[in-house]
């Protein structure tokens, strides 16, 4: 996938953008690919991708998982736009749940990961503000908070308590109304 | 948190802090601008940019964060407490045990929370929240102009506290009142409505409890009664959209006079409302409204049978066929068999139709009433092979109406597609009612059809003697063909019966077991589908003894 696509050959192959990572690795997408993230749609209608786009925030490793999400996600766009014309068609919405489970399915897996990498793949998506990533990724966070005490949140994300001491005493008042 | 563990934390956040900046030192040596991206063993989840930080805690519930999440740091807290929008829709449902097993006061949460919206709340939602009048009276202090408010299972509400709030909400849009044992319904309909003009969604649910018991009784006492009546001021609410009545014990009338006034009603739910017979004057008036009916009995309830009907508009296209003419082809109409009903009221929601097959579908009588009540328009309908069906009185007469307004149509039924409609058609047939009786072959020759056409005709001419005429061509065709000829009751239609049946011809035999036990007259009017079986083969019965009658 990582492959060194030069200025030359994008003439040949105008729907290709090639991302730059900031370990300078450098990655070729299709165009529907990458207009997934609104930054880099923003950038190829300003017409400055030639030559490749730097994204000196996300790491090679990072944007190939981001990468990756973005090409299932690219077909399924395609696959919804091509099945609506026959929507009443019951054998398509068929295909449809079949296709939006399968999505799921990859969504699920591509969020076991450590919580460095969840990091970074948040801060990617926000980056290049790929809204369902974002989404997701946020939506892992959140599930992994709920239910937590305060403690247990710090502990698991390492966050140090830096609440100041009129904090501290807000919150014990507040406490007031969880007795537990 | 104690002091000493103040302390103790105190103490160990400079340390952090140097272990975290001698792991940074030994990376250093990278360039700086993947310094964030780099895989450090620690990510800083607390120097999250603050919008980051609010996309994290919108994914949360309102108690969740508040038991939680905004007690961790100062970041987090302020992301959580210092912007409203996140307070905008306060939703505490689902965490009615917290407060239910003495674990929070969720009343006081949800003070909070309302204050954190900073007077900018929109919709409160609680579950054993907000349960107390105070907390209601708080409410109408700080968002006079709440849009949306959902109490469920508030046990503390009284209804005079109910009734001072409720006045004070008058740009509600979306109000439930869901298992409030003291908000009794006696009036409860009646100030909503005139406290609440713009009220477009509204659920009111009251399950009896255990020793209301004798609820379904209906000679209980004048309450039920005077219920059922007060519903009537949902009448007044002009703009609602949609309604949900459970366990209510409101009546046709009623209703009917909820659907007349609320002409924008597009979805109602009256489960476990046992006093709604869904009849066909009520669906044919959802139908004309588009309204999504839900009517389900809780299972668990011995009184009532479970019934769904659910109807689902057709938006598609107003004046023309073509959606039923796809479904018909994929056989959508033939795969559901449970909710039978939901067809003809989605067809009746199409106005303008001339002509209507409906062949080998699950409709009913009572969906086919429906259908032609809604048909000013219809010339022809096929329903051939749709055992469902009984021409009942009432059907005919429906069917009378029309041909009074002049109108050509057919009604045929009969268990061959091979016979062409069109040929009919060509004769205008008014009223032809067939039933093949069960010797005859209609897969079998081409001249079996042509007697049959010209029966048709006879009959609708109802001319005895081209009747007897018939019959004296079916015996010259036995002589003609000894062979082929199949003994078939070609009159066994009787001119004044009012059946309109389908023969399955591959009934059992056994079933003629049954005929001492057939009361003729009974299932005339109604059917029963277990019975369906034995009722064709008691009829078939009948109906060879016709000729012999005539």
């Amino acid at each position: 996938m990582a492959s060194a696509g030069s200025g030359d050959e994008k003439a040949a192959a105008a729907a290709m953008i090639t991302l730059i990572s900031s370990d300078n690795e450098k990655f070729e997408v299709t165009e529907a690919t990458a207009t997934l993230s609104q930054t880099i749609r923003h950038m190829i209608e300003d017409g400055c991708t030639d030559g490749g786009v730097p994204l000196p925030n996300v790491t090679s490793k990072i944007l190939a998982r981001v990468i990756e999400y973005c090409k299932k996600h690219a077909t399924a766009a395609a696959g919804e736009e091509g099945s609506s014309s026959s929507f009443s068609d019951a054998a398509f919405l068929e295909v449809d749940r079949a296709f939006l489970e399968e999505l799921e399915e990859f969504d699920d897996a591509f969020l076991e990961v450590d919580r460095a990498t969840l990091f970074d793949l948040i801060l990617a998506a926000n980056y290049l503000d790929i809204k369902g990533l974002l989404n997701l990724t946020c939506q892992k966070v959140a599930d992994s908070v709920k239910g937590k005490t305060p403690e247990q949140i710090r502990e698991m994300y390492n966050i140090v308590n830096d609440l100041t001491p009129e904090e501290e005493a807000e919150i014990r008042r507040e406490t007031q109304w969880a007795f537990e | 948190m104690s002091s000493s563990t103040l302390v103790a934390a105190a103490a160990e956040a400079p340390r952090q802090l140097r272990r975290r900046q001698r792991l940074v030192k030994a990376v250093m040596t990278m360039h700086l601008s993947v310094f964030r991206s780099l895989h450090l063993p620690c990510r800083d989840w607390a120097g999250l940019p603050p919008e980051l930080i609010s996309c994290i805690l919108h994914k949360l519930d309102h108690v969740q964060i508040m038991l939680g999440a905004d007690k961790v740091c100062r970041s987090w807290r302020r992301a959580a407490r210092d912007e409203p929008e996140l307070w905008r829709r306060i939703d505490m449902r689902g965490y009615g045990d917290l407060s239910h097993r003495d674990l929070a006061d969720l009343n006081q949460m949800a003070m909070d929370a309302v204050l954190r919206s900073k007077g900018q709340c929109e919709a409160f939602w609680g579950d054993r929240a907000g349960d107390s009048s105070d907390f209601l009276s708080f409410l109408a202090d700080q968002v006079p102009l709440l849009r949306s408010l959902i109490l469920i299972s508030c046990d503390e509400l009284s209804y005079g506290g109910l009734w001072v709030a409720i006045e004070r909400f008058t740009q509600l849009e979306e109000l439930e009142l869901s298992e409030c044992e003291y908000v009794s319904h006696e009036g409860v309909f009646e100030v909503v409505s005139k406290a609440c003009p713009r009220l477009k969604h509204f659920r009111y649910s009251h399950k009896p409890r255990y020793y209301e018991s004798c609820f379904w009784c209906d000679h209980r006492d004048n309450n039920s009664e005077s219920e059922g009546r007060e519903a009537i001021a949902i009448a007044t609410m002009l703009e609602l959209r949609s309604l949900q009545l459970v366990y209510s014990r409101i009546t046709n009338e009623v209703l009917m006079a909820i659907l007349d006034n609320c002409s924008h009603m597009e979805s109602l739910n009256i489960s476990n409302c046992h006093r709604i017979v869904m009849d066909s004057a009520l669906r044919a008036k959802c139908s004309q409204r588009n309204t999504k009916v839900l009517l389900t009995n809780d299972p668990a309830d011995e009184y009532g049978e479970r019934r769904e009907i659910k109807v689902c508009p057709v938006n598609e296209c107003s004046t023309c066929l073509d959606y039923f003419e796809r479904n018909n082809r994929r056989g959508y109409w033939r795969n559901s068999t449970r909710a039978n009903d939901d067809e003809p009221l989605v067809i009746a929601t199409v106005r303008e139709v001339r002509s209507l097959q409906l062949y080998r579908n699950d409709l009913t009588s009572q969906g086919l009433e429906a259908i032609t009540n809604k048909f000013p328009h219809l010339k022809s309908i096929d329903i051939h092979n749709c055992r469902d069906i009984i021409m009942n009185n009432t059907l005919q007469a429906k069917h009378a109406q029309i041909k009074t307004k002049e109108l050509a149509r057919k009604l045929l039924a009969q268990s061959s597609s091979r016979l062409d409609p069109n040929y009919l058609d060509t004769h205008h047939c008014r009223n032809v009612i067939m039933k093949k009786c069960t010797y005859i072959n209609f897969n079998g020759s081409k001249a079996t059809e042509m007697i049959l056409r010209k029966r048709i005709r006879n009959y609708c001419r109802k001319n005895k003697k081209l009747m007897a005429k018939l019959i004296q061509d079916d015996l010259d065709y036995k002589e003609c063909h000894p062979e082929e000829y199949e003994p078939c009751r070609l009159l066994s239609e009787c001119s004044t019966c009012l059946m309109l049946e389908y023969f399955d011809q591959r009934r059992k035999d056994d079933l003629e077991d049954y005929a001492d036990y057939y009361d003729p007259s009974y299932g005339l009017d109604s059917h029963d589908n277990t019975d369906f079986q034995v009722h064709d083969g008691m009829l078939s019965k009948r109906l060879r003894r016709y000729p012999k009658l005539e």
